[in-house]
Formats: structure tokens, sequence, C-alpha cells
């Protein structure tokens, strides 16, 4: 949207119907493959990894004074201070090291958590519901904008999305076009 | 700026043998019913298509 005005400044302040976009309804990542357009929202993600979008959902924790710290400083080293890596017990570390690479995957960093990973990770020891596509929702967003404004070269989620490709019909799409293949 | 799709890394999710895993001694498949994403893992040992990931 914002593209849009600086494409043609006289649409600054205009509403999305003015400019000739869809008008916004939801969240969501709107794309096209090959001129198929595809339309990620967390419907979407709840489609596929087949769970309810519910539970708890926090995100975006700035490191500094959160009351998350101490909490999650509980649960994973049950402690009140911060712990270090090697004083997480076995599952813990197992937890995480899923959890960096699937459900909130991590480009870079080694092991070493954000608050967001930490809090995360605190409602699966606590085995408390936490809304799983909601976040895989919002990191697939946080990647792909950081791919547009810092220049980070790494998508999340290949398996996710390929799936959400394979469901979608876009596929099928594809093999009757005979664009290409792709093993 | 943009970005040239052949520049893009995907990172492709790991399967994960959870019964594997539990025979050794970690058993983690509770953990994970209790957020409902047995079948997300599941999921995980279809193929990935990455051309087409990188078109997106």
């Amino acid at each position: 949207m914002d593209e849009k005005v600086l494409i043609d400044p006289s649409l600054k302040g205009k509403t999305r119907e003015e400019m000739g976009l869809e008008p916004f309804r939801r969240e969501e990542i709107r794309s096209s493959i090959l001129g198929i357009p595809v339309v990620i929202s967390v419907d979407t993600i709840v489609g596929v990894i087949r769970r309810a979008s519910e539970g708890r959902f926090v995100y975006g924790q700035k490191n500094k004074n959160s009351s998350w710290i101490p909490i999650v400083n509980r649960t994973m080293f049950h402690s009140s201070t911060k712990g270090k890596y090697k004083d997480l017990d076995i599952r813990t570390k197992m937890l995480l090291k899923i959890q960096n690479e699937n459900l909130l995957p991590k480009g870079s960093g080694g092991d070493k958590p954000s608050l967001d990973h930490k809090v995360f990770l605190h409602f699966f020891l606590t085995r408390e519901r936490e809304n799983v596509p909601k976040y895989i929702f919002r990191h697939l967003i946080k990647n792909l904008k950081d791919s547009q404004t810092i220049k980070k070269n790494f998508v999340p989620y290949g398996r996710l999305l390929s799936e959400i490709f394979h469901q979608g019909g876009i596929l099928n799409a594809l093999k009757e076009v005979n664009y290409f293949t792709d093993a | 700026m943009s970005l040239d799709e052949w520049e893009l890394n995907v990172q492709v999710e790991n399967p994960v043998d959870l019964l594997s895993l539990a025979h050794h001694g970690c058993d983690l498949r509770g953990i994970y019913q209790a957020q409902d994403l047995m079948d997300y893992f599941g999921m995980l040992n279809g193929p990935t298509y990455l051309t087409l990931v990188r078109h997106f």
C-alpha cells in the first residue's frame, strides 16, 4: 500500500479501495507464483497443520524490563536469575532445538534464544495451550519483511509453504500449463 | 531494495522422529500432544518445492 503511494503521490491519504487495491479484511500475505495469486492468512496455516488458532499469544517482547523475564527463567532454569544453556535439562534442550529448526526457525545466531523464543518455550513446558498457527504466521511476516528491508536472504518454513501451495491447487495449475517440474 | 530469487536461502524444516527420541529416553510426545501439534510433525515428512518457494 505504501508502495502505491510512492509510485503515485496523488493517492496519498486515500483508502485502499480508491487506490484500486483489495479491501482490508484481515491480515494476509499476498503474493503470486507465475501469475497465480496466493493468499496466506492464519486460517491457511490452521488448515495445513490441522490445529485450531487458539491459545496464548505473546510476541514481539522487548528484552529489557519485560515482566516475562522472571517467568521464563523460572520455567527454563528453575531459578529467578538468567541461567546458561548448559544448565537446561536434556528435554528442554531438545524442545529448544526442535523449536529453532521447525516451529520458530532461526536463520542464524546459534542456539541462543530470544525472549520471544523463550516465552514460546515456556508455554510448551507448562503445557499451556498456545496459538501456534498465529506464531508461525507472525514469524513468517517478520522474515518476509526482513528480506525486503534489510536484505536478509532467508525464507523460513519451506516445507509448510510447499504444503500450502499443494493444497491450494497451485501445483495442479502449474502441471496443466506444463511450466516446469521441481523435484 | 529487492533481492533476486536465487539469492534466497530457503530454510526447510527438519522432520522429527518423536518415537525414536522417546526410545532413547527423551519423550516429548506428551508436550506436543498437549499443544495438538502431532499433525504438524506428520506434515513435515512431505516433499518441499524449493523453486516454488523462491518464486513466492
